[in-house]
């Protein structure tokens, strides 16, 4: 998909994620962090010509790069890979909702899209 | 996961989606409140009609693979689910166009699914209530 229409998507995303009470919503709240963040990632990832726009990553990890990627991207990757990580307990799953969880999808997505509009300069 | 804690857990994601979400504005996210609700109201079907245990559960229709041959009468069910999946790459992760038809098409299959893993649940067979 296009640079600009991934960071569209990921602004729609995260204005609906805005809507959700984080603690009440988590399961959503956690879904919201992962696909605007995965947004951001391919956005990053086409415009550094890391994967192309016809090739989009869905998760972190999925499908695998074939290329290495710059720390800041790797960074990205490891925070977005944290927020994923969260999906079997919360949104498969039964565990309890920890809100401590909740500050750190705010604060990975804020890294997230710190970098990429750095990077999308 | 248990049959009632999949239905509770899909409870949990209409009720964010019904208090939260327009139908247009946040298409994205009702998409995907609809997608795994859907797993959790599949997986109530299939653990109650012992297709799958306990300890299998499905994450989409065709993830994990089931393993075995989907019973015909559930067929409407993981049809209607499969809709529901295959907007995902259209609008949620793609960028086409969106209008409202799709969101009530949408919420008309996420409600068969509903529908059938209630009757389950309550001990009636499914595929009588997910036409």
């Amino acid at each position: 998909m296009k640079i600009e229409d991934h960071i569209i998507k990921c602004e729609r995303i995260e204005r609906s994620a805005g809507k959700l009470n984080r603690d009440a919503d988590y399961e959503m709240f956690v879904e919201a962090s992962m696909l605007a963040g995965t947004h951001l990632l391919n956005a990053v990832l086409h415009h550094s010509g890391i994967t192309q726009e016809r090739n989009d990553l869905l998760h972190s990890d999925k499908p695998l790069l074939d290329k290495p990627v710059k720390p800041e991207i790797a960074e990205m990757m490891r925070r977005l890979k944290q927020i994923e990580d969260l999906r079997s307990g919360y949104l498969r799953g039964k565990t309890a909702w920890q809100a401590t969880h909740g500050d750190l999808c705010v604060d990975n997505m804020e890294s997230i899209r710190t970098t990429a509009h750095e990077l999308l300069r | 996961m248990r049959p009632e804690d999949h239905w509770d857990k899909a409870q949990r994601l209409e009720n964010t989606r019904l208090g939260k979400f327009d139908p247009d504005d946040d298409c994205e996210l009702l998409i995907w409140s609809c997608i795994h609700g859907g797993a959790q109201l599949l997986n109530v079907i299939l653990h109650r009609a012992s297709v799958t245990e306990e300890n299998f559960d499905m994450i989409h229709t065709s993830v994990p693979e089931l393993g075995r041959p989907m019973p015909d009468t559930l067929k409407p069910v993981f049809e209607a689910l499969a809709r529901i999946e295959s907007l995902g790459p259209r609008f949620v992760r793609g960028a086409e166009k969106w209008n409202s038809e799709i969101a009530s098409r949408c919420l008309a299959d996420y409600a068969t699914v509903k529908t059938a893993a209630a009757a389950s649940l309550e001990g009636r067979p499914a595929a009588k209530h997910a036409s």
